[in-house]
């Protein structure tokens, strides 16, 4: 064997002359400036700690007892509406969510159709697959909630067999949904209260009403309102025709935590929730859900009550109240200047058009509605309830929550049940970025800069941009995107 | 732990000065043998220790600040594309003359173990897809960007989960054509190659004795073949020295045992770890490029088969950190449960787990002769002697206080069975038979949810009774057992997990 030439030039670089002292003595690169004092190391320890008493004493409960496991995620929408057990009160609902987020499910509490089934990584059509067995499972990237690795694609829309017959999919990371919920389901309520004030003013007039939609700043084109009650809605731009803006899953098909929690444990795992259950009651969805003939077990796989609208309940209070993204720019002083200049570089060449900013969320107040029952909605404050650290009702998003066409090369390869467009995506939030790595939907970006690259359609201008850009300019672009991140926190290894 | 300089690189300096200032940053680290000078720009960045602090608040500011040094760097491989793969480009010869400290280059192995591959740097080739999830023979995929995008359950080098199967030698675009693989976890590497090293050579020498003796005598001899107290059949050597291994069991034909892969596909970590760069990455070691044939490396030849466009992609000298990061992991940890009314029913767990068999293949324990993980790169002359005893991951396995034996706690034998019909694959890998696997060592089975080859038991009990085969009376004695018995033996299982560790992420 002989060795292969690498590096020809270290010859030369080795003669350089050091110029440093040793470097032993650096100070550690603390992103925030500092270590964390001695206080906030015990807090963030002893909490770490006993989460991780907590499941390891699950872990043996569990082994003792079969099924005692699945009890964590057993949840009554009712004993929420009552509070039977405080199961109503924030903390609670948080911990059946978190169980809910890690739990493995199994064949016996409803996994699949079929007792010990196979993986199906390729989804069979809308009915999903078995990709695997819990949410932690994908969401591992970064951190707890976290986003997806490249092996953790999910394969939508297959034929059940074939990675070429399905669109591809990464699992974003979970961080800071409660503001972003909260952002689309006000911009919804703004857009559709234009359409039916230029309704009401049509029908009054008798004459057809052209309006404007715009919301938080943002445009979504224009519609028609008609005296006769109808809507002409051919101008209406990145968002669907009932104006409801949908800010979860890549093409922006979700408006609601609990929709998103719920479709996810039935395409992923096969579990198949009450709430779902009840809609089949009246209309049998057999390609989505199976082919019945019981509607209280569409799968037919004989386990009934997969999933109880209360944990759809507790998923979503979860992910509501799970931590916000931070920006930390880098510790060296060098480092940071060339990061303030990639900030400005980011609004100079176009990008925060689309990955705008910072959206303002005008209620602090969430409710979260049950499906079924008529018990007072669970209620919280966006900023002062959950996790730390929290965005405040500015929510640094770099998202408009609207839809865009993104070119060819970005395209999904099949078309999808809807009418989006196999070009057209939600603009990707950018809050979390570094700590999300790999980039679009289908994961295929290895880096940021090649994501940046990627973008066509309504962004080939700012990718135009970024390309004629200085390597050292776009090397501040890149530094300034990195600093989109996560707040560092030790926990337990598991 | 060694700090790698900021206040070099804050200077935003162009990256090759950057790497001149690295390089002369490690040539002030102390070596064994006095010598300073290197000139590879393999640079320890920080961001791992085979450390574990007794006190949880320092664990935690520790890993807090590996974690600041991970992205500061990352920074500076913004500015400086290329800077982390960069440090990871250490040089064999270098290693050879001992300018690297065992523990250095576990570091390096550990920044390789977390690099993202770029095309830049190899990943992928022209004669590969940008990704494929099922792979296309043994030419793989690629399927992952990084050894840290499946090896994560559990802590560092921890396992994959289902999602992260990999699918081998498909057709590149079929689930059902490929062999569903789910990423094992990779605690106590060493000490498995080790045991696997001294099994081999155990076997080689009852063979070689045997075909003397028969040679000798001038009449055929049959020898049971039997090492660590585990037994692998007979063999016949013939008085004209020719061997019959028809009736091996649990190895191949050379007799060499392989405790890496589901199916015990590779005897060296190094082996191993050159095959999943290549079939995961699109990574192609100078070995593999001098070496193996165009099915496994691509076909356009000379010093770039994949025809990437980039030349000695993985050096012998990454593959060599790389093998010392892993054999050097931790060694996973009995840990009874904190309920006082469980402890009784864990003992009594371990006493049924023999009873019914279990332990038969999932052999409690193997003893271990020597600590020394001898790993010398493929054309060197110099050999680095790794004590695992002494210098591996925290924690680490220490000597019994009484014997002085090293007992791996390993909960296999190393030894492929038939394991029936619910596991059996359709086909053969790599030559070996579809319903055979070696026996899955156990040790941290706790944190490597789901289980089996192609993960689809999700918990223990599941896995328990897909067994088949060999392990079909086990099998059939557990599933006698009510629930309330089988609780102590999953009681067991459980107390099989890994040292707690604080995070970052």
């Amino acid at each position: 064997m002989h060795l292969l030439p690498s590096f020809p030039r270290l010859a030369l670089l080795a003669t350089i002359p050091c110029l440093l002292a040793s470097a032993t003595d650096t100070p550690v690169p603390w992103p925030h400036g500092a270590p964390p004092s001695s206080d906030a190391l015990s807090a963030a320890v002893s909490g770490a700690q006993e989460l991780a008493d907590r499941e390891r004493s699950e872990e043996f409960l569990e082994a003792a007892e079969k099924g005692e496991d699945g009890e964590h995620i057993q949840l009554f929408q009712q004993d929420i509406d009552e509070n039977n057990y405080g199961y109503g009160t924030l903390d609670r609902l948080f911990q059946f969510g978190d169980s809910f987020f890690g739990h493995e499910f199994r064949s016996e509490e409803g996994y699949g159709a079929s007792p010990n089934p196979q993986l199906q990584r390729v989804h069979d059509g809308v009915y999903g697959g078995r990709d695997t067995f819990s949410c932690a499972a994908c969401h591992s990237v970064g951190g707890p909630d976290g986003a997806g690795s490249e092996t953790q694609n999910a394969f939508l829309f297959g034929d059940g067999e074939h990675a070429s017959s399905a669109n591809v999919r990464n699992a974003p990371a979970v961080l800071g949904l409660g503001f972003v919920q909260a952002l689309g389901a006000e911009m919804t309520a703004v857009l559709q209260y234009q359409r039916d004030k230029a309704l009401q003013e049509a029908a009054a007039n008798g004459i057809p009403v052209s309006i404007l939609l715009e919301s938080k700043g943002i445009s979504f084109g224009a519609l028609i309102a008609h005296p006769d009650g109808t809507v002409d809605t051919d101008q209406v731009e990145g968002v669907d025709p009932d104006l409801v803006v949908k800010p979860f899953g890549w093409k922006g098909n979700v408006a609601r935590l609990r929709r998103f929690a719920e479709d996810a444990a039935r395409v992923h795992f096969g579990i198949q929730s009450d709430v779902l259950c009840e809609a089949y009651k009246l209309t049998p969805d057999t390609e989505k859900l199976g082919p019945g003939p019981e509607w209280f077990d569409p799968d037919n796989d004989g386990i009934y009550h997969e999933l109880l609208e209360g944990i759809v309940t507790a998923a979503a209070v979860y992910m509501a109240l799970l931590e916000s993204p931070v920006m930390l720019p880098p510790h060296d002083p060098g480092l940071r200047d060339r990061w303030s200049h990639g900030s400005v570089v980011f609004d100079q060449i176009g990008c925060a058009t689309c990955h705008r900013r910072s959206s303002e969320v005008s209620f602090s107040t969430w409710k979260e509605l049950s499906d079924t029952t008529t018990g007072l909605p669970v209620t919280f404050n966006l900023v002062n309830d959950g996790e730390q650290p929290r965005s405040s009702l500015s929510v640094q998003l770099f998202s408009d929550l609207k839809r865009h066409e993104m070119g060819d090369a970005l395209a999904d390869a099949h078309d999808e049940p809807g009418a989006i467009p196999r070009g057209v995506f939600l603009t990707r939030p950018l809050w979390g970025l570094s700590e999300s790595a790999p980039y679009l939907h289908a994961g295929r970006a290895a880096t940021i800069p090649a994501a940046i690259l990627d973008h066509g359609g309504e962004a080939q201008q700012s990718r135009d941009a970024f390309a004629a850009l200085s390597p050292d300019d776009q090397a501040d672009l890149h530094i300034f995107l990195l600093s989109l991140t996560r707040e560092p926190k030790p926990r337990v290894a598991r | 732990m060694k700090r790698p300089s900021f206040a070099a690189l804050s200077l935003a300096l162009a990256a090759t000065a950057a790497l001149a200032l690295a390089a002369c940053d490690n040539a002030e680290q102390i070596n064994p043998i006095g010598v300073t000078s290197r000139a590879s720009p393999a640079e320890t960045l920080g961001v791992a220790t085979t450390d574990l602090p007794a006190d949880v608040k320092e664990q935690a500011l520790l890993a807090l600040e590996q974690d600041a040094y991970r992205r500061e760097h990352r920074f500076l491989d913004a500015i400086g594309p290329g800077h982390l793969f960069r440090a990871t480009r250490v040089d064999q010869a270098e290693i050879d003359q001992g300018l690297w400290l065992t523990d250095q280059l576990f570091q390096l192995g550990a920044q390789l173990f977390q690099q993202t591959f770029t095309s830049d740097v190899g990943f992928g080739g022209k004669d590969l897809p940008p990704m494929a999830r099922f792979h296309h023979g043994r030419r793989g995929g690629p399927d992952a960007r990084k050894c840290t995008a499946c090896h994560w359950r559990g802590g560092p080098g921890g396992a994959g989960d289902a999602a992260d199967n990999a699918y081998l030698d498909g057709d590149g675009d079929s689930q059902s054509s490929a062999l569903a693989r789910n990423p094992p976890p990779l605690h106590g590497a060493g000490w498995v190659e080790l045991l696997g090293r001294e099994m081999s050579e155990e076997l080689w020498s009852l063979r070689d004795g045997a075909s003397s003796f028969a040679q000798e005598k001038g009449y055929s001899v049959d020898i049971a073949l039997s090492t660590k107290g585990v037994s692998f059949g007979t063999l016949t050597v013939h008085a004209d020295g020719s061997i019959d291994t028809s009736k091996v069991v649990g190895v191949d034909a050379d007799l060499t045992i392989k405790p890496f892969g589901w199916k015990g596909s590779f005897a060296s970590i190094r082996d191993a770890v050159e095959d999943a760069l290549l079939v995961h990455h699109g990574m192609e070691s100078d070995y593999l490029v001098s070496t193996a044939g165009p099915e496994r490396i691509g076909s356009h030849g000379g010093l770039d088969p994949d025809g990437d466009g980039v030349t000695s992609e993985i050096s012998e000298g990454q593959v060599t950190a790389l093998t010392v990061f892993l054999a050097m992991q931790e060694t996973p940890q009995e840990v009874p449960p904190k309920q006082p009314d469980f402890v009784p029913r864990l003992a009594e767990g371990i006493a049924k787990f023999e009873a019914i068999g279990c332990a038969k293949c999932h052999v409690p324990s193997l003893a271990v002769r020597s600590p020394i993980f001898n790993l010398a790169g493929r054309d060197s002359t110099a050999v680095l002697a790794i004590d695992l005893a002494a210098e591996a991951a925290m924690p680490r396995l220490a000597p019994d206080l009484q014997t002085g034996t090293l007992k791996v706690r390993l909960f296999s034998d190393l030894k492929r069975h038939d394991v029936g019909k619910d596991l059996a694959e359709a086909r053969e890998d790599r030559g070996v038979a579809g319903n055979l696997f070696l026996t899955r060592p156990l040790w941290g089975i706790a944190r490597s949810r789901p289980y089996l080859h192609d993960a689809h038991a999700p918990t223990l009990e599941d896995a328990i009774l897909l067994h088949g085969g060999e392990a079909q009376s086990a099998r059939d004695a557990y599933a006698a057992l009510t629930d309330a018995e089988r609780g102590p033996i999953r009681i067991f299982l459980t107390s099989l997990t890994r040292a707690r560790r604080m995070v970052v992420p």
